[in-house]
Order: structure tokens, then sequence, then C-alpha cells
């Protein structure tokens, strides 16, 4: 690709332009371009569009050292402090607990 | 993953993303789902958690002001800045005497001979049992071990506490006598043998810098040729050569001991240098200069820095009052923390490498 713009469109519609070279610092949009069908645009389902101009400021601030581990590095520095219903949403996971009764 | 499905077991991604998120953060995220909940006190986790911890390091030190009526803990993460340290879960005045893998070893300052293992980042805590030492077996010369140490294993999750020193029975000149007092967590209780070590001495700092890998405790000797180590589990005091050309005395003798992401290592200050050694292979001893650094930027300081912690990254370092950290890729130095006014304890006298782990203490 000889663009120099991603589009990165979050869960909730909401895109996000970033320079090529900043958005291949995470590996994981590095693999999700190389495989994707979509030209420029690069859907994130499970994130929503706060969440995902956070992840590109960080990458935007910080150098890659080992790609792998700075996706997971960037991710936990993003989500440590969000709040537990940001948490399920953004991991897709299901609060499995009992609701308490009513007294 | 899948909670989503009902599956249970989250996936390896979300694991290693957890596995960077603080510990604090970690607790409080139980709530999300039943499986997370379980995280923290999930062996598979919390080895995966420690194993990423072990790359980082972050400096702790006791803040106290001029009047010294009040003292407390910072801790300086190269990322995330200054914070406070809390023991407040202990309810004790403390020092801390030493650090390792996320435990520390405290000793209560109102009552002598009662210390504690902590972990400040799950405020788990235990209170040793008294060493039960009588007064005419007691270390010499007043009765205060010489080395009070931590041995924090991560992989097998226990700790040993180890207090030596000379003992001289009373009345009687020294003997060599080196006494060593242990603490093993997994029977909770003390045991003691006895080794004949000469002419062992330690400066203050070489007392506080005790590094343990491969299983061993490690000391620096004042004197400057060799490295005490000791194997806890089998009570074997060895000595370990330090890189020849600090025992040639090239370079000047303020030598400190740290650990570098699990390896033992070597720092050496000169007027102009600071030069790093590592050994790789702990079975070899061989030693491998790892970096030499320029100290021209901070040329006013060098007569008053000490190196407390490392990683492959950085060198964290104090002053009287002040904590600088030198960014080893960008070569640049960088001022952390600095005190506020005047204080009584300079700060490298109580700064130890600290790291956050879910070491259990209980």
């Amino acid at each position: 690709m000889s663009e120099k713009k991603i589009v990165l469109k979050s869960s909730d519609g909401k895109t996000i332009d970033v320079a090529k070279a900043v958005a291949l610092q995470s590996q994981t949009i590095t693999h999700m371009v190389e495989d994707s069908c979509v030209g420029n645009e690069i859907p994130f389902e499970n994130v929503t569009g706060q969440v995902l101009a956070k992840v590109i400021e960080y990458c935007k601030k910080h150098v890659v050292v080992d790609g792998e581990t700075l996706t997971c590095k960037t991710v936990a520095h993003v989500i440590h402090t969000r709040t537990i219903d940001e948490i399920r949403t953004f991991f897709n996971v299901e609060n499995d607990y009992t609701p308490r009764k009513k007294q | 993953m899948d909670n989503r499905k009902g599956a249970l077991f989250p996936d390896e991604v979300i694991l290693q993303i957890l596995a960077r998120v603080p510990v604090k953060s970690l607790f409080r995220f139980k709530s999300v789902c039943k499986t997370w909940y379980r995280l923290p006190s999930d062996n598979y986790f919390t080895t995966l958690y420690n194993q990423v911890s072990v790359k980082e390091q972050m400096l702790v030190a006791e803040v106290s002001d001029s009047s010294e009526s009040k003292s407390s803990l910072i801790c300086v993460d190269n990322l995330k800045g200054v914070s406070e340290l809390s023991l407040g879960f202990l309810r004790d005045r403390v020092r801390i005497r030493v650090s390792c893998n996320g435990l520390l070893c405290c000793s209560s300052i109102p009552e002598k001979g009662v210390y504690y293992v902590c972990n400040p980042s799950t405020r788990e805590y235990r209170k040793l049992p008294r060493s039960r030492e009588r007064p005419v077996t007691r270390f010499y010369p007043d009765g205060e071990a010489t080395l009070v140490s931590l041995a924090c294993d991560l992989t097998r999750k226990n700790f040993y506490v180890v207090m030596a020193g000379y003992h001289r029975s009373f009345g009687q000149r020294p003997d060599g006598t080196f006494i060593c007092l242990v603490f093993d967590s997994e029977t909770n209780k003390w045991r003691k043998f006895v080794s004949v070590l000469e002419d062992c001495s330690f400066t203050h700092m070489s007392k506080n810098q005790v590094v343990f890998v491969s299983g061993r405790l490690h000391w620096l000797m004042s004197g400057l040729c060799y490295i005490l180590a000791l194997d806890v589990e089998h009570d074997v005091w060895r000595k370990i050569s330090l890189p020849d050309e600090i025992r040639c005395g090239n370079g000047g003798n303020r030598v400190y001991l740290l650990e570098a992401d699990g390896f033992l290592s070597v720092i050496q200050l000169s007027d102009g240098w600071m030069k790093i050694w590592k050994m790789r292979d702990y079975e070899t001893e061989i030693w491998t200069v790892v970096d030499s650094i320029s100290l021209r930027c901070i040329k006013g300081l060098v007569p008053g820095i000490f190196p407390i912690c490392q990683t492959g990254e950085y060198v964290f370092l104090a002053t009287h009052k002040q904590v600088l950290v030198y960014q080893r890729r960008s070569k640049l130095w960088k001022e952390m923390f600095s005190v506020k006014g005047s204080s009584s304890l300079p700060l490298w006298f109580s700064a130890h490498a600290f790291r956050s782990t879910i070491a259990p203490c209980n």
C-alpha cells in the first residue's frame, strides 16, 4: 500500500485517521493491514472510538521495542483505569455474577 | 475467549494483557466476571504475571522531613513517575530492611526484634515469629544481625528471611563464627546454622543491596575482591570473584552489587564513567561488560550518587536528595524525584530496588 494514512474504524462507528507509520507500530494493526481486503479502512469490532483514540495516542508517544509485547503493554496501559463495564465491553466479557437479591 | 460462550479460561492474549496491568487494577477487575475473580490466585496466571514483572524495576525510598516528625515512602517508576507507597496495612511503624521480588522485609520501630514480610501490591503480610535467640548466643557486637536479607522465590512461591552475623560468646573474643538464622515460609519456623567465615565486613550499601538470583543470596564484601553467596536451601556459603578489572583496583573503589534482569551485576563508578558488568552464566562465573556510561552530564553529582536498581533499558540512581534515571537507549539522564526542603536522611541510605509482583507471603 502506498497511501500514507490508514483509517481505523471503531465498533461505534467513529473513524480515526492515522499516519501509516504510527499505526504500524502496533503489530495487531500491521497484521490486519496485511491481511485486510478492505483497502485503507480497518474495522475494530470490539473496540470503542474512545479506547481506539487512546491506543493511537499511546502509539504516537512510544517507540516500538518488541512489537508483540508492546501491543499487550499498550492495551494494559489503556485499560487499567477503565471502569468494570468498559472492561466488559472492551473484551466482550459477560457478567456471570448473579445479581444481589433485593432486600 | 471466552466467557462469551461460557468457556472456562480466557485467551492467552487477554492473559498477556492482564499480566501487564498494575496489581491494584487486577484486583479491581475481579468483579468483571467469575473467571477474572480467580486470576490473582490462579497458579498459571500469577506465574505469568511475575515473569513479566521481572523485566521492570522501581525504586522505593524513605523520605523524611528535617524535623523527622514524619516520614513517608515513595515508589519511583520509570514510566509512571513517583507515587506514595503505603505500608499502613501493617498497622505498625516500620523500617524497610530489604526488598526481593515484590516482597519487603520490615522491622518494627517500636518493638525491637519484630519483623514483617509483606507484599505492598497485594497488601498481604506475615508477622514473623520471634527467632528466640538467647542473649548469650546473640549477634556480635550489639545483638543486631549484620546481614538481613530476603529470598523470595517466585517459581516455588515461598520465601526465606536470613539474618546473619558474627557471634561471640559472652566474655570471649570473636572467633570468626558466623551465625545464620533462616526463616522458612513453608514451615513458618526459624532454623540456625553456624559457619566459620573470616574477615567478612560490609558497608551500609552492601548490606542493603543483597541480590537474590540462581537460588542464592549475594552480598558485596568490603575489600572488593569477592561477592559472598549463600545457598539458602543447603546452608552453604561461597565466594564469587569480582571482575578482574575491579579486583586490580582499576577505576576506583566505588562498586555496587545490583540485579540485572535476573542476573548478578556490578556497577563501578569512577570520576567520569559508570561501568556495568553482568554475569550471564552463573555456572562459569564469567563477567561481561554490558555498558560503559559517561557521567559527564551529571559530573557535579557523581561523588554523592549511588546506583540502586536497573533493567536492560534504564538505571535508577539516588543522591542525598534526588532520584535520577539513565535511559540506556537514548543515553538520557532524567530527574525523577527531588526532595523539597531539607531532609535528615539521604535518599540513597534507604533506597531499595522494588518490583510489583503477586508473590504470596501469607
